[in-house]
């Protein structure tokens, strides 16, 4: 008995201290498993990542701005298309997109920050293909259900890229880092947004 | 072989039909007036009195009287015979008291009829019918105040397309080789529809031959070759193959010119040598094999009609011989046969038609032995050319009654042979030999000047319709046939004639401009313009030897990408296919109105475009296509009259009324009453907008030189002399228009730069000289000569041509923005191309006297009448794959096209089914691309995506997968859908992970809250027992 009792007084002890270990490794786990649930399971390959974080803005990647304005037609409000005119389809200050960054991928054109911008940003956007159009360029016929002729027989949508208006498609222009380009809608051809080497200026 | 290439009245003789043009017709129509047949005295016809019970005898003259005097007639049609076919060729021979040809005159229920071919000794012609019942053909002739006339009854029961409508007997000879039948006599069904060139392809194609031909089976159709049925060349001496045969034969001929025959070759001079065929031409039997005067021929009821195989309609009970001949047909009997001149018959021909049709009845059902011998006699004087008519009809009277006794032939046919009753064959038989009965003996030499101007007439008529074949085997064979000359054969080799009034262009020091031209001289404006073509077609990567409208740029129908070039070929006169383009477009316009708002609703100038494309491209824009109510599509009132009443024509500025005017004068359309705008309002509304300086721009107060130039191209027709409109508008308006031209003139001369060319919008550039060079052009003033328009020796051509490349395009400028990486100066640009090219078409046309650019009035699309549908379009539609690409749709759309116009063949139906098919899988696919799109739009954006958009989501993913590799590029936002899929994926992930973890986790806790209870209880024994009692805390 006795020795019975003594090896049950040391099993005892043992069994104690073992039990504690055992709970502490369980109750490790289970703070881990809650930890991973809390931050989050998102497990993904590295070329899910990429596909997903593309146009993630990070200090590392390269970026243009875009905006998209139509301030304009405010002035022009006699000839714009009734259809707009009615209801408050146009922002009332005219901003589309403000300026927002988007990250450049290689080899991007004004017109691809453009169209991932709007689709982005579910603006309404069309246009001419390029191999339908005779410029062999991309032709931006309407944003934001503002079309070309939409305000005036000398209205449509132009671009300027860091304050210069390109005489090329925007299909065909090339962009780098940190550029600013600005879709802005013009009622005179060009003549209101500061477009000099259009409207016959000479 | 080259050297024999030479110039041969054979080639005429056989051609001819090729070459007919209506020349000779016109002159007749001219000379016999209609009303004359009224008044019309007409005499007994003596040699062709089997032929019609129904002639008709005027009062006013004796007929009998002056039987020797009247003029006389003979005509090769049937009285009351019944015709299934909807054509029938026949032929007059019209005699004066002398004897001597003169003008027949045909109607067909009162209407006049055309001849098909004239010659020195008869003339054919083609009745059409149009009516079932009876048709009245009345012929007729007149000499010297004396006229005969014939009536004819024929009834007309039409036949559906392919219906087998009776049987001819058909066979191919080479009797003057020595090598008898190469297809003996065989009972050929005629089938509605078909004329005897088709028939004949069709004969070889199952006998396992191929021939080489000319034209085309439904047009102009030349037996050039009867060749080996596994002969591989497509073409051959320019010639192009039939379809191949099932069972393909190979052609064994021995050939043994007959030694009188031989005699006589050899006295021509154009007589190669008796193994000719062997050493040069082995499987190939046809023109110049032995002899100069060597070619195919065939005669029709023992005559050789003088048209081709493709004109001609076989009927019932017509026996037909194709034949080969080494001397113009002289060596068959039918040397006179087509009045061309050439030789006399070497020896008289007997008609062998009862003996044909004896022998096919005796070679398709069994013969006893007995006959065998009745058969061998029988073919052995068939195949002897100079056989007397007494031996051929022996020898037929022989195998008829080996016949009979063998118990195979029925009454009625032996009936029918005897007499040797069949009609058309009738009048020959007394005359005995062969067809020619009334060789005037005159005009044998006579004829040939007259022929060849026709041939050379039908040369530049044959060149322009046979835009499927390849041209060049076409220019060498006229070439020949027409040139008197026989060293003269690379005379017509350039192809370029057309263009030599342009080629003298002035010199005016341009060959500075000229960077790819050596030599200094200048190509002709045509070259320059070909140019053009062939850089548009490198670079959309279409065949090199193909035309612009194919393929891919099928598929730009109705942009402005795609539709100025049309028009411009079209002003140009060059060949394309327009009908593909024509379909194409009707696609694209109504697609266009059945989506609303897609024809653009603010710029009319899309109207005016397709407008002029449709004009161009031989369609009336009047009516074409359906909107989606199924009304007929008026682009010219939606475009430009009624156009106000949606929007204004000039929402988008000054070019919506330049371009509406020139669209509605293309044509000389009616302005409705009451219509929205009218003529003079549009001229109004572009005189309005004139500057002070005398010009037109979009905007501002300084003039553009581009936009002055197509606001003269609009106001040209109210402003010169000729062609004028000026009637259509007031006289105030009219003085008006006159004032601004001039004015305008004077500005657009003083913006003409020293270079020629002018600069707009800031730059030098292409198109503005384009323009400027169809203002002109317009106002009939010549741009080359116009002292305003020459500065320091510069023309605008000059100007113009200081953009062409040496790739053959234009470029737009030379300008390089230093803004503008992307833009590419100098180099061939598609809309600086267009343009260049309508401006080259406005100085051809003005060249040659035509229209001005725009004035489609007389400018017409000369749809081939009849198409092949070739070997290798068959081929083409049986390569196109199961899952067809959008890069298929031109090709399907072209050769639906080609087939539509194309004549029946066996198993056309088929063809016809899997096109259309074809074009409506595409149209789908078209759709489906869209549509997956517009799908992958509604998808929430990335961010924001959930598990519930999983099953979307997959199922666009699978809708991408059913397209080819090409057609996923063309979805819109294909990226997006491809983010969405891995947001998914990640999502899914997620959930799948996030369910395992909180499985584990609540286990762990399970686990955990259960050993802290056991403890728990543990200690609670413990402290409610004794502590010597431990071991019960065991348990």
């Amino acid at each position: 008995m006795k020795f019975k009792g003594k090896r049950g007084a040391e099993g005892g002890a043992f069994r104690k201290k073992f039990f504690w270990k055992k709970d502490f490794l369980l109750l490790f786990g289970l703070i881990l498993v809650l930890a991973v649930l809390i931050h989050g399971t998102e497990i993904q390959s590295v070329e899910e990542y990429y596909l997903l974080h593309l146009d993630d803005v990070t200090p590392e990647s390269e970026t243009v701005t875009l905006s998209i304005t139509c301030q304009t037609v405010f002035e022009h409000e006699k000839v714009l298309d009734p259809a707009l005119r009615e209801g408050d389809l146009l922002p009332s200050d005219g901003v589309i997109l403000p300026p927002t960054e988007y990250v450049l991928r290689e080899g991007d054109t004004v017109f691809d920050i453009l169209s991932r911008a709007v689709r982005h940003e579910k603006i309404q956007m069309e246009f001419q293909g390029a191999d339908k159009s005779p410029f062999g360029s991309v032709y931006i016929q309407g944003i934001h259900w503002l079309y070309e002729f939409s305000c005036g027989p000398l209205s449509g949508w132009m671009y300027r890229v860091d304050g210069e208006f390109p005489q090329c498609g925007c299909s065909r222009y090339s962009l780098h880092d940190g550029q600013c380009v600005e879709w802005i809608y013009t009622c005179e051809l060009g003549k209101d947004i500061g477009a000099e080497w259009m409207g016959g200026q000479r | 072989m080259k050297k024999r290439r030479k110039l041969s009245a054979l080639c005429l003789l056989l051609a001819v039909a090729i070459l007919a043009p209506a020349g000779a017709e016109t002159a007749f129509a001219a000379e016999r007036p209609v009303s004359a047949l009224e008044a019309a005295v007409s005499g007994k016809d003596s040699f062709a009195s089997e032929d019609s019970e129904a002639e008709i005898f005027k009062a006013g003259s004796s007929p009998f009287k002056e039987t020797a005097s009247a003029p006389t007639l003979e005509v090769s049609l049937t009285d009351g015979a019944t015709v299934r076919n909807d054509r029938l060729s026949f032929e007059v021979t019209a005699r004066g008291k002398k004897g001597e040809k003169i003008p027949s005159y045909v109607t067909l229920n009162g209407e006049p009829v055309g001849s098909l071919w004239d010659d020195g000794e008869k003339t054919g012609y083609t009745l059409a019918f149009s009516e079932a019942g009876r048709q009245t053909v009345t012929v007729s002739a007149s000499s010297e105040g004396e006229e005969t006339v014939k009536s004819f009854t024929l009834f007309y029961r039409p036949a559906k397309k392919g219906e087998r409508i009776g049987t001819a007997t058909v066979s191919v000879e080479v009797f003057s080789l020595g090598c008898g039948y190469l297809i003996p006599p065989v009972s050929l069904p005629i089938l509605a529809g078909e004329n005897a060139a088709q028939a004949l392809v069709r004969l070889l194609c199952e006998e396992g031959f191929v021939c080489y031909f000319g034209g085309e089976e439904e047009d102009g159709f030349y037996l050039a070759y009867i060749a080996d049925g596994g002969a591989r060349p497509e073409s051959f001496n320019g010639y192009l193959r039939s379809r191949e045969p099932k069972n393909p034969r190979a052609l064994e001929i021995s050939p043994a010119i007959p030694d009188d025959l031989t005699g006589y070759l050899e006295k021509s001079g154009e007589f190669y040598g008796p193994d000719d065929y062997e050493k040069n031409w082995q499987g190939f039997l046809g023109e110049f094999v032995f002899a100069g005067g060597a070619g195919w021929m065939y005669s029709l009821n023992n005559r050789f009609p003088n048209v081709s195989l493709s004109d001609s309609f076989l009927s019932d009970g017509d026996v037909m011989r194709v034949q080969f001949t080494l001397a113009y047909g002289a060596d068959i009997g039918g040397g006179k046969a087509l009045g061309t001149g050439g030789n006399a018959d070497f020896y008289p021909v007997a008609n062998r038609d009862s003996l044909t049709k004896t022998l096919e009845k005796a070679m398709s059902g069994a013969l006893s032995d007995r006959g065998g011998e009745a058969l061998r006699e029988a073919l052995a004087v068939a195949g002897k050319l100079n056989a007397s008519q007494e031996e051929v009809d022996g020898a037929e009277r022989a195998l008829r009654e080996a016949l009979e006794k063998s118990g195979e032939t029925e009454a009625p046919g032996s009936g029918e042979t005897t007499g040797s009753g069949t009609s058309g064959s009738a009048e020959n038989t007394e005359t005995g030999p062969s067809g020619n009965a009334g060789n005037t003996g005159g005009g044998t030499s006579g004829d040939a000047g007259p022929i060849e101007s026709a041939g050379n007439e039908g040369n530049a008529w044959q060149g322009e319709t046979t835009g499927a074949f390849p041209s060049a085997p076409f220019e060498s064979q006229t070439g020949e046939g027409s040139r008197p000359a026989p060293d003269d054969t690379d005379a017509p080799s350039e192809g370029e004639t057309p263009s030599e009034p342009e080629e003298s262009r002035p010199g005016a020091g341009g060959n500075s401009s000229e960077p790819e031209d050596g030599e200094g001289e200048l190509p002709s404006l045509l070259a320059v313009a070909r140019g053009i073509v062939e850089w548009k077609k490198r670079d959309l990567g279409l065949p090199p030897d193909g035309g612009l409208l194919e393929g891919s740029f099928l598929s730009l129908a109705g942009s402005t990408a795609g539709d100025w070039y049309p028009i411009a070929l079209s002003l140009l006169g060059l060949e394309d296919n327009f009908p593909a383009y024509l379909s194409a477009l009707r696609e694209a316009v109504e697609k266009r109105y059945r989506t609303p708002g897609r024809l653009s609703s603010a710029k009319a100038t899309e109207w005016h475009r397709i407008s002029l494309a449709v004009l161009a491209a031989g369609g009336d824009p009047t009516s074409f296509g359906r909107d989606e109510n199924g009304e007929l599509i008026d682009l010219i009132a939606d475009g430009t009259y009624e156009r106000g009443r949606t929007a204004s024509l000039g929402k988008q500025g000054i070019n919506g009324w330049i371009w509406g005017l020139i669209t509605i004068d293309a044509k000389g359309y009616e302005v409705p009453d009451g219509a929205f705008t009218g003529r003079e309002d549009m001229i109004k509304e572009i005189l309005s907008r004139q500057l002070p300086d005398g010009g037109w721009a979009l905007s501002g107060s300084h003039s553009d030189p581009d936009l002055t130039a197509m606001a003269l191209q609009a106001l040209a027709p109210y402003a010169r002399g000729a062609e004028s409109r000026v009637e259509e508008v007031s006289e105030e308006t009219a003085d008006a228009v006159k004032k601004a031209v001039d004015r305008a003139l004077t500005f657009l001369s003083e913006a003409q730069l020293p270079t020629g060319d002018f600069e707009s919008w800031g730059t030098r550039n292409c198109e503005s000289a384009a323009q400027g060079i169809i203002a002109l052009c317009c106002l009939g003033l010549d741009p080359l000569t116009d002292s305003r328009f020459v500065k320091e020796g510069k023309t605008l051509l000059d100007g113009l041509l200081l953009y062409r490349r040496p790739d053959g395009g234009f470029a737009h400028s030379y300008e390089a923005d230093p803004n503008n990486p992307g833009a590419m100066p100098a180099q061939s640009d598609s809309m600086a191309g267009e343009q260049a090219l309508l401006a080259l078409a406005a100085l051809i046309r003005r060249g040659e006297g035509k229209t001005s650019l725009y004035d489609f009035r007389t400018v017409g699309i000369d749809v081939p009448s009849g198409t092949i549908f070739t070997e290798e379009d068959r081929r083409a539609v049986e390569a196109l794959p199961d899952r067809l690409t959008t890069a298929q749709y031109g090709t399907v759309l072209s050769l639906l096209e080609k087939l539509n116009r194309a004549a029946n063949f066996p198993g056309r139906e088929a063809y016809l089914a899997r096109l259309e098919e074809a074009k409506a899988a595409l149209a789908a696919l078209f759709e489906e691309i869209e549509a997956i799109g517009a799908a992958i739009e509604r998808l929430p954006s990335p961010e924001t995506l959930t598990l519930r958009d999983g099953r979307a989501v997959e199922e666009l993913l699978d809708r991408v997968g059913e397209l080819s590799e090409a057609d996923r590029e063309k979805i819109e936002g294909l990226a997006e859908l491809m983010e969405a899929e891995a947001r998914i994926k990640s999502l899914r992930r997620e959930l799948v992970l996030g369910v395992l973890l909180s499985a584990v986790f609540l286990m762990l806790t399970g686990v955990l809250v259960l050993r802290f209870i056991g403890r728990r209880r543990e200690r609670a024994a413990r402290r409610g027992s004794a502590p010597e009692d431990s071991e019960n805390g065991d348990g």
